[in-house]
């Protein structure tokens, strides 16, 4: 098992030292498979890993392999180990599993740009990242693959580096990220000072020793893991960086902002548990801000006109149920909606990349429409994410709201009325997205730009990756069902996290108002949307509400009057004087006295003998007499 | 019977004294060659006597060393002359100046 793990973490980091150092000595599809493999050797081991997990005793499911000691001061050390339970397996299994696809998907989305082999590259790095993230078993090396998955998110954004947009929305993602980083920093150093370790085992073991429940010290620590979380996760209130961060290449949005590393979060809290159990009131913040999310992502989700704001802001939401759920303590139904959450928002994003490649790079719905007599598999396989996205199958969502029913605090309460009303919301988004890219008139642009190459939609490379995302949605579907079913998810996460099994009454409440308020949703938006006459009116009864979601909540706006500005101004104030008149002005008068000292002692210099001889001479006197004096002295 | 070691040096700082006089009065770079030599030889003389008044040998060896520089010195320098009467140039010290950039 331990040589498994050690090759699915380094493959991605194997393939990314292949691609930099071979640089265009391979083909571009030499190197697009390249990157592939790696990825695909990554997950073969990770399947291995959980495979020989699967047959140990429950009981015995946790295991730590240090490779070295990575630092070490006196008796605090941190070792370069990672730490494998059913936990880590299932983290590893989805970004593996998931990413391999989506490398795979870039075979053909990124086919034919000039910087290719740098994007598969960077895409390894990705991996490497996230499985460093996932498999460290101290939390100083998962802050290390929290940084580096912000350093890989950061390049890939910015990956259309040509366009002044790629580059600010990736300075705003790794801006935004440092936050967090900073968070988790300030909770280590609470460790290092009270535990002298940062090892997951003695951390959760000994921490609710030592800062008693409740505690300020207690808070602390926990907050700090929140703030690390929230920035990651793109929760309130540091999310406004990730539905910019779409301008980032179509796979990098269904890998990096949506399946893989905006769950981080949630991993994070489902990892320090315990430390979030000893922290009542951050556990209810972690809810709290989670359910605010869900809600406010899902009314700005209803009025973009970009399709991968949209699924962007619907990740957002998606995530804020995520919070709920381990906000709730419900962590196995949590981390089965990241599960879920990953294939059904990568198979959205994939899908919508297939769309984008179709119609030469527009991303704006307004201009698509009438899509499903051109594409119509990828309408069929976008079906299955938008049914899975409202919450008919899988039911992971309604596993969580069950959950917060079953718990009744209020917090919980508050979870389960805003996680209802977030339904009927995603029914509105989703079907939304849905009515306007495939059906009614055929647009202007779409019947333009459309290649009318056959009947291919995408190469294979970008069609089936897709497919087995549909299947593998459905499929996840069935590992929690609830209504009194086996939850095989619950009970193989079991030995590591615990969760609330609902009552089957509970399941059957939440699930049929959450099925009834999403098909409201949905059937609702359809018929607004299907003549001008509707559209006008249904924009007419919400003008008075429609521009505050238009204006994303004014965050933005908040942001860059008590960030963004202030920062400015001292800057340049900095620079004008610190910069200007005392880093510059300084080295001016340093450089003024040295060169009108030099040109008075050039004079010297004039190349006769015995003036030489003679300064010579008068120095040896002087120093002559100098030490002489000293010696009478 | 032994003579006082005063006197040698005051020997040796009248030769180096006669020898400064020589660099600074004279142009001539023949001139300034022997006057560098007398200096180089009052310098023995000073090394020397204090060897043999102090009763170690380090000085007196250090002499043999200056002799030889002064030997390799004076190889160069007669040669740099030649090499100048040769090429009938004006030798005085004073207008070579041409090398000091």
């Amino acid at each position: 098992m331990e040589t498994l793990a050690w090759i699915c973490l380094f493959a991605p980091l194997v393939g990314m030292a292949a691609l930099a150092l071979l640089g265009s000595r391979p083909s571009r599809e030499a190197s697009a498979w390249l990157g592939t493999a790696a990825a695909a050797v990554a997950f073969l081991a990770a399947v291995g890993v959980f495979f020989e997990l699967l047959g140990k005793d429950p009981s015995q499911r946790h295991f730590a392999y240090t490779a070295y000691t990575w630092a070490g001061s006196g008796s605090f050390k941190v070792g370069f180990s990672i730490w494998i339970d059913t936990l880590s397996v299932t983290e590893m299994l989805i970004v593996s599993g998931v990413g391999s696809l989506i490398v795979l998907y870039s075979n053909g989305y990124m086919h034919g740009d000039p910087k290719e082999r740098r994007f598969f590259a960077y895409l390894d790095l990705f991996l490497f990242s996230m499985l460093l993230l996932v498999m460290s078993s101290n939390f100083v090396l998962l802050l290390a693959g929290w940084g580096l998955v912000g350093l890989s998110s950061y390049l890939l954004i910015g990956f259309w580096h040509e366009r002044k947009a790629p580059v600010d929305a990736a300075k705003k993602a790794f801006v935004m990220n440092a936050i967090g980083d900073v968070g988790i920093a300030i909770a280590i150093f609470f460790m290092v000072r009270d535990l002298g370790t940062t090892d997951f085992g003695p951390v959760f073991q000994t921490a609710p020793q030592h800062w008693a429940r409740g505690s300020t010290d207690a808070n602390l620590v926990a907050l700090g893991l929140l703030v690390g979380a929230i920035a990651k996760s793109a929760q309130i209130p540091l999310h406004t960086w990730l539905p910019d961060a779409m301008e980032g290449p179509t796979p990098v949005s269904a890998l990096i902002h949506a399946a893989t590393m905006v769950t981080a979060g949630v991993y994070l809290v489902a990892r320090a548990h315990v430390l979030f159990a000893n922290a009542p009131d951050v556990l209810d913040a972690v809810a709290l801000l989670g359910a605010a999310t869900l809600l406010m992502a899902g009314c700005i989700a209803i009025v973009q006109t970009d399709i991968k704001k949209i699924i962007a802001y619907s990740t957002m939401s998606q995530i804020g149920y995520m919070f709920v759920g381990v906000g709730v303590t419900a962590y196995a139904a949590g981390m089965y909606h990241l599960l879920a959450h990953a294939f059904f928002k990568a198979l959205l994003f994939l899908c919508a990349g297939i769309v984008i490649h179709a119609l030469a790079a527009e991303q704006d719905v307004r201009r698509m429409g009438g899509l499903k007599t051109v594409l119509p598999r990828t309408k069929v396989l976008m079906w299955v994410g938008t049914i899975a996205l409202i919450g008919f199958f899988p039911l992971s969502k309604d596993e969580i709201l069950a959950a917060a029913l079953d718990d009744g605090s209020t917090t919980a309460w508050i979870g389960w009325v805003v996680g209802l009303a977030g339904a009927f919301l995603t029914g509105v988004y989703a079907v939304r997205l849905m009515r306007l890219t495939f059906y009614g008139e055929e647009s202007e642009f779409a019947r333009e730009h459309i290649h009318k190459e056959g009947d291919a939609e995408a190469p294979w490379t970008m069609f089936w990756p897709c497919v087995v995302l549909a299947v593998g949605t459905v499929l996840v579907g069935f590992l929690s069902v609830g209504f009194g079913f086996k939850n095989i998810f619950g009970d193989w996460l079991s030995s590591t996290v615990s969760t609330i099994e609902p009552t089957t009454g509970d399941d059957l409440i939440t699930t049929a108002i959450s099925w009834a308020l999403g098909a409201a949703g949905g059937l609702l938006v359809w018929r607004a949307y299907s003549s001008p006459e509707r559209i006008a009116a249904t924009r007419r009864r919400f003008a008075a509400v429609a521009p505050v979601a238009e204006n994303l909540f004014y965050w933005d706006w908040l942001y860059e009057r008590i960030a963004y500005r202030p920062a400015a101004a001292t800057s340049a104030f900095l620079y004008r004087f610190g910069e200007r008149w005392v880093a510059w002005g300084s080295l001016d008068v340093i450089g003024w006295v040295a060169r009108a000292l030099s040109r008075a002692f050039s004079e010297v210099q004039t190349g006769v003998v015995r003036l030489y001889a003679g300064l010579l001479v008068v120095g040896a006197a002087g120093l002559a007499v100098f030490f002489i004096g000293k010696a009478n002295l | 019977m032994e003579i006082n070691v005063q006197y040698f040096i005051a020997v040796s700082a009248i030769l180096f004294g006669i020898g400064l006089f020589g660099i600074f009065t004279r142009r001539s770079p023949l001139i300034l060659l022997l006057s560098v030599e007398i200096m180089l030889n009052s310098c023995n003389l000073a090394l020397i006597s204090f060897a043999r008044s102090n009763g170690q040998t380090a000085g007196q060896t250090f002499a043999l060393v200056v002799m030889a520089v002064a030997a390799s010195e004076v190889v160069i320098g007669l040669g740099l002359v030649v090499a100048m009467a040769r090429r009938k140039a004006d030798l005085d010290v004073d207008h070579l100046t041409t090398l000091r950039h």
